[in-house]
């Protein structure tokens, strides 16, 4: 039997033949094939990158955030019509006990208690219920009466006593998830600051925030304005501590503890530290600025003059009589306010009286009311302080503003959490001298559903699971998407900071995608050497027949027409390579360092993560399965013609030609 | 093995070889029965068409007939397989064709020994055949060059001496001088000749010509299948 080496010396004569048309046959395969293995380069360059990305991000784990879902079915209050017998006794039942204790509390205090009317009840008669409704079931929740937020409150309470997810229960169930590090976030009883008004330049801006015309509402819009719109939230999670770059003591501290953009750090501050407002869109200059920012701004303090809702109330007041007075400036009939209040003449002075028209009687009703409330204990004073902060991070907002599909992408891999409001670290805020906090007096701003919520425990959690897997098995099995409503399951869940899942998802799908989305292009490429291959071997019928003459079994001439085949597929196979490794190398040098500068600043944009962005990956499995499609096409487009050629009788041949 | 004193080494017995095209079926050989023996120098002659081309292949064992049978060597073709009629025509018998079909890219050396190839002889061995018969075919000095490099009587030499590698105890020559001048045959001719002498190889030269025919030990001539 001929050698191997034999057989591929005779196959290699083939290759001498119409070499111009073998080079076209090979270079047209050849180049669908490199588009198929830059692709695949490309692609695994890509998909390591981004991995490298979160394995970095996410060292220390995968966040999920979890919120507890507090089903409507649970809450009375949200069945406001169609009410059972058993639904209108209980309401009723709830109103006479308030009552009462109203009443008990009155009558300990000394004040005159005033049943409340009937058009001011819990329960108003349907009259327009349908005859079939049985008559004791003939009532509508009323939600303008005055006792509606605290049967609300009442029906949320009961729930919640009895809640199946409150962090214990959460706790319990992440932990057959490998899931640990329990981050509880708002709602905490700090809750949020609201309605503060920045002083700057020694004035205190008394603008109603939220009047502000054509103000961006997106998560973009409200973060640069959350100083402004004081906007500030007490944040236990974790997330945040990267952004922070105060180095000293909390102990030190001058001020509230605060992270905010370096947007609204630039507008505010950065004028006096040649900051430029506006960040620079190039990644490598716009980290350039974030870092000058952050040398500049961290540690600078700024004052705030938080007044409490009764001093907002007076500050409204003063505003919507100035309108009126100024909108009635020329009417004769109209009426000015008898009690008027003038604004602080210093940033977070006194609220003062300016004229008080009001008769004596008035006067007196309110000086009751006043020492009624204080019997009751439910009276509040007006007041004030300067509440001062002090910027510990600056976080780039820019990483959460989707303008096109690029942001969308940048979008899953930046590591910035979604937030629309000021961070305060707990942890920091926390360790403050008690005389910073206690200029901020939040006895009632806080909700009472955020104060229930946060007794029984139940609140919007951060966990971190050990693995991604370990991630999508909870979202899977335990949670529903923030998105999905109504929601049967007990939590809400998605991932924190970049969508590492879908990044994950998105990797798997390309790798799907390259190994079964280029089977069109080989299927063409491997038409165009089946069609070569085909056509040399049966044009070798002669050549077939005068080495059978000279004794070449059947096998000998397999063995070289296969080698031959595979010779072709060598070539096509180098050739491939090479096309694929300059589109390769070109997109590398294109884009690579863009995309390293991106990733290295979004993972880390204070000192860049040290990630490598290489798009000329040859590591996929992948690559060596395009090679073997190569080789396979090759070897099957050979296959028929050789086996025909070989049954053939040799005389057949030798007689045709 | 000889049955006997000078038992042929050829023997055609009645062989009839017949060929169809469309509905008609033509008689390439009829009833065609030969003898040869060791060492002859045989001829056969005729016109075109008669089935001189055909005789050669079945006497090469590249063809089957029909009818009758061939024993080469004692040894009936019609008994062996395909594998054994390959080791049989690459063992026993050397072609040597019209057309001369050479492979273009490979060497003169290289094209000596693509019989030698199919007999899995050993490299060294058969390098040192093929180079020996190069000398004797005066072809040396060009065994490293390429058919294209040659005359006609320089690639007439090659296919003969490719025919020779394996040492085969037949030669089959199909109309061996048929391209090439006078001068050429002739050289041609007086090389066979020489062969026989050397190495006591039996040949078989199928032509048309005449000439040539006569220089053989015996001649048939080959009229419509026919030999006489």
């Amino acid at each position: 039997m001929i050698s191997i080496y034999d057989a591929t010396r005779l196959a290699q004569t083939k290759l001498q033949i119409k070499k111009g048309s073998l080079f076209i046959s090979i270079l047209i395969p050849s180049v669908l094939f490199s588009i198929v293995l830059a692709l695949i380069m490309v692609g695994t360059g890509l998909s390591e990158a981004a991995t490298s990305f979160t394995s970095y991000v996410y060292r220390q784990g995968y966040p999920l955030k979890i919120s507890p879902v507090i089903s409507d079915e649970n809450l009375l209050t949200y069945k406001k019509i169609s009410l059972t017998t058993a639904d209108v006794q209980k309401i009723k039942q709830f109103e006479i006990s308030y009552n009462n204790e109203q009443k008990k509390l009155y009558d300990k205090a000394g004040v005159q208690y005033a049943a409340p009317l009937p058009e001011n009840g819990l329960l108003l008669p349907d009259i327009t219920a349908p005859d079939t409704v049985p008559a004791n079931e003939r009532y509508f929740l009323n939600i303008n009466s005055p006792i509606y937020g605290k049967f609300e409150q009442s029906e949320l309470s009961n729930y919640l006593r009895s809640a199946p997810n409150k962090l214990s229960s959460l706790k319990s169930l992440a932990g057959r998830y490998n899931g640990s590090g329990f981050y509880k976030s708002y709602p905490i009883k700090i809750g949020q600051i609201p309605d503060q008004r920045l002083i700057l330049d020694d004035k205190e801006d008394l603008r109603d925030p939220h009047a502000s015309p054509a103000q961006d509402n997106t998560m973009y819009g409200l973060f640069t304005r959350a100083v402004r719109n004081s906007s500030y939230q007490v944040q236990n999670d974790p997330s945040f501590t990267k952004y922070i770059t105060y180095t000293d003591p909390p102990s030190e501290l001058q001020g509230i503890p605060v992270i905010i953009s370096a947007q609204e750090a630039a507008i505010l501050f950065g004028q006096k530290y040649s900051i430029s407002s506006t960040p620079p869109a190039d990644a490598a200059a716009k980290k350039q600025w974030l870092q000058s920012a952050q040398k500049a701004l961290t540690g600078r303090t700024y004052q705030a003059c938080y007044r409490n809702t009764a001093e907002r109330s007076l500050v409204s007041k003063i505003q919507q009589d100035t309108l009126n007075n100024h909108l009635h400036d020329n009417d004769e009939l109209y009426q000015a306010p008898t009690l008027q209040y003038q604004l602080p003449s210093s940033p977070c002075g006194d609220i003062t009286i300016k004229s008080d028209n009001r008769p004596t009687a008035e006067k007196q009703r309110e000086l009751i009311e006043i020492a009624n409330a204080k019997k009751l204990g439910v009276y509040t004073a007006p007041y004030h302080a300067k509440v001062t902060y002090q910027i510990v991070g600056l976080i780039d907002a820019e990483a959460s503003r989707t303008n096109n599909f690029i942001d969308l992408a940048k979008g899953l891999l930046t590591d910035t959490v979604p937030i629309s409001s000021a961070v305060i670290p707990e942890h920091l805020f926390s360790k403050i001298p008690e005389t910073l906090k206690s200029a901020i007096n939040t006895t009632g701003e806080v909700s009472d559903t955020n104060n229930a919520l946060a007794d029984e425990n139940i609140s919007d959690t951060t966990i971190f699971f050990h693995s991604i897997q370990d991630a999508r098995a909870f979202l899977k099995n335990e949670a529903c998407e923030m998105w999905v409503s109504p929601c049967s399951r007990l939590y809400k869940a998605a991932p924190v900071g970049s969508n590492y899942l879908i990044i994950e998802d998105v990797i798997r799908m390309f790798n799907t995608f390259i190994i079964w989305a280029p089977i069109v292009a080989m299927l063409l490429a491997a038409a165009v050497l089946a069609i070569t291959i085909t056509r040399v071997i049966i044009d070798s019928r002669r050549e077939t027949a005068i080495y059978r003459s000279m004794g070449a079994r059947k096998h000998d001439i397999v063995l070289i027409y296969s080698i031959y085949a595979i010779l072709i597929s060598l070539r096509v196979i180098v050739v491939s390579l090479a096309i694929s490794l300059i589109m390769a190398i070109t997109v590398q040098i294109s884009y690579g360092q863009y995309l390293q500068d991106i990733l290295n600043f979004y993972a880390n944009p204070q000192a860049g993560a040290g990630l490598r962005v290489n798009l000329i990956a040859l590591s996929s499995p992948n690559l060596l399965y395009v090679i073997l499609i190569i080789i396979l096409s090759c070897i099957s487009a050979a296959i028929i013609p050789i086996f025909r050629n070989v049954m053939r009788s040799p005389i057949e041949d030798m007689r045709s030609e | 093995m000889d049955a006997g004193p000078r038992s042929p080494i050829i023997l055609l017995n009645s062989v009839c070889r017949y060929y169809k095209v469309g509905d008609i079926t033509i008689t390439a050989l009829h009833d065609v029965s030969l003898s040869i023996h060791s060492g002859e120098f045989i001829s056969i002659c005729g016109p075109s068409g008669g089935g001189k081309s055909t005789l050669l292949q079945i006497l090469g064992g590249v063809d089957r007939p029909d009818k009758g049978d061939l024993i080469i060597n004692n040894v009936s073709l019609n008994k062996l397989n395909d594998a054994e009629l390959s080791r049989l025509r690459n063992r026993e018998i050397g072609f040597i064709f019209q057309s001369f079909y050479l492979q273009p890219f490979l060497t003169v050396r290289e094209n000596v020994l693509v019989p030698a190839m199919f007999a899995g002889e050993d490299k060294k061995k058969r390098q040192t055949y093929a180079d020996e018969l190069l000398e004797y075919m005066g072809l040396s000095e060009r065994a490293a060059h390429l058919p294209s490099a040659l005359s006609g009587g320089q690639i007439q030499r090659t296919a003969i001496a490719r025919a020779l590698i394996n040492k085969p105890n037949i030669i089959l020559a199909d109309e061996p001088t048929g391209n090439l001048d006078s001068r050429n045959g002739k050289n041609v001719i007086d090389l066979l000749k020489a062969i026989r002498q050397k190495y006591g190889t039996t040949i078989v030269i199928v032509t048309h010509d005449q000439l040539i025919a006569r220089q053989a030990d015996r001649s048939y001539t080959l009229i419509d299948g026919r030999l006489i």
